[in-house]
């Protein structure tokens, strides 16, 4: 039970009632979710290219051959790559952050990896940075970090930004909301 | 601590998750100092309080609870500062400030103040610097650590004309080398924090230095993360 609880939004109580439900009912679930949970611990690491979740190496969009090489889209989570996926229309490459620049949470440039971003930029490819950091004050740093990374490069950068919500987080707006974002985003 | 709820104006310094819908903050208000206080935030689509919660914003805050951890009961916006790019690594550095050099529980109505001029000039000016010099040199003031800046700690006697002097974070400025630990400073420099004037190019690596070096006494050894990234985003560019 405890360790249900290491999961979002679950409580004790819902806890104790997942736990009881799979030990009582569904003992030929739990042990396929057990079992696919150890095989995902094992095989599931971080992308070489752009640090997101994958089985493989080099995740599946980085290792397509048919998207647009100049554009590179700056995520905080795994997750925004997803719903950037799915709203919009964008057919670049992705960096995930894996979090965002927090001084005061003690989260600086080498926690997400920006070294990794600076030689990928020094690679030449890349003619555009999209930064799609949320629009929170630390997403607002992150952003200006890496668009002065990239302006030492002379890359241009964008920025996201109408739609959406200050404080809100790119996982939870509305699919027209990031895409209308997306598609207005400005020079940055 | 006091139990029946309390209002005042503040802003929100920092905020970290706290179980699922929870966030605590560190609020920075107007006639109670600084609190931690816990809300319930809404991160689902059209959840609405989690940019209240964002920093740079004057709120009125309902609060109520004892000891370390209060609960918030209702937080209005009244006004935002709205700090883009570098101005809200700025504003972080001041947050940073407030967090580690203020009390909690104790009014600082002065440093409230300078603290919303500031906020106030970082979103409206393009220069930055001075502003961040003024809320380092009101800080230092209203916490008892002002700089002495008339006096020779080395004679006890009143500082004489000189082109330059000698400056000490713990013990203050000389006309002669105190030794270890000090750093030349022009006259000029001396002048212009006397006549709180921080707008002046000429001098100001000589300010800054003296501001910063006796903010970091304070600070015990304490590194300022906002800072470590204002020197990250130097060396990128050079
Ligand atoms: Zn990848």
């Amino acid at each position: 039970m405890d360790a249900l609880r290491c999961l979002p939004g679950v409580g004790p109580k819902t806890a104790q009632r997942m736990a009881f439900h799979l030990l009582e009912r569904e003992r030929d679930s739990a042990n396929v979710l057990a079992d696919t949970l150890k095989t995902a611990l094992e095989k599931i690491g971080r992308c070489e290219r752009c640090r997101t979740f994958t089985e493989h190496d080099v995740c599946d969009i980085c290792s397509s051959k048919s998207r647009d090489l100049k554009q590179l889209c700056i995520v905080e989570n795994p997750a925004d790559v997803l719903a950037i996926e799915q709203s919009t229309s964008y057919r670049g490459y992705y960096f995930v952050l894996m979090g965002r620049l927090s001084p005061l949470d003690g989260i600086g440039p080498e926690d997400l990896g920006l070294d990794k971003l600076g030689n990928r930029l020094d690679e030449n490819e890349i003619k555009e940075i999209i930064l799609a950091t949320n629009l929170t004050v630390e997403g607002e740093v992150t952003a200006h970090y890496i668009s002065e990374m990239a302006g030492a490069r002379n890359i241009k950068t964008s920025r996201i930004a109408q739609g959406v919500p200050v404080g809100g987080e790119l996982e939870y707006i509305d699919s027209y909301t990031l895409s209308h974002a997306f598609e207005s985003r400005t020079n940055y | 601590m006091t139990q029946g709820a309390q209002q005042s104006n503040g802003f929100v310094l920092h905020s970290r998750r706290f179980r699922e819908n929870s966030r605590i903050l560190e609020v920075f208000t107007e006639t109670a100092g600084r609190i931690a206080v816990v809300a319930r935030v809404s991160r689902r689509k059209g959840g609405s309080s989690a940019s209240v919660y964002q920093p740079f914003r004057k709120l009125s805050v309902h609060w109520r609870g004892r000891g370390e951890l209060q609960n918030i009961l209702s937080a209005e916006e009244l006004e935002h500062f709205p700090l883009s790019s570098h101005a809200s690594l700025c504003g972080l550095y001041c947050n940073e400030l407030l967090l580690y050099l203020t009390s909690k529980f104790i009014p600082m109505p002065s440093i409230y103040s300078s603290y919303q001029e500031t906020l106030k000039s970082l979103a409206e000016e393009n220069i930055f610097e001075p502003a961040l010099r003024r809320f380092e040199f009101v800080l230092l003031e209203e916490l008892g650590f002002g700089l002495d800046l008339e006096t020779d700690h080395l004679t006890g006697q009143l500082l004489v004309d000189a082109e330059q002097y000698y400056y000490h974070p713990a013990m203050g400025l000389s006309s002669k080398n105190p030794g270890q630990g000090s750093f030349i400073v022009p006259a000029e420099a001396i002048d212009a924090i006397r006549k709180q004037d921080f707008s002046r190019q000429s001098n100001a690596k000589a300010v800054k230095l003296i501001l910063a070096s006796t903010i970091d006494r304070l600070l015990d050894g304490r590194p300022l993360k906002s800072r470590q990234l204002f020197r990250d985003m130097v060396k990128i560019n050079t």
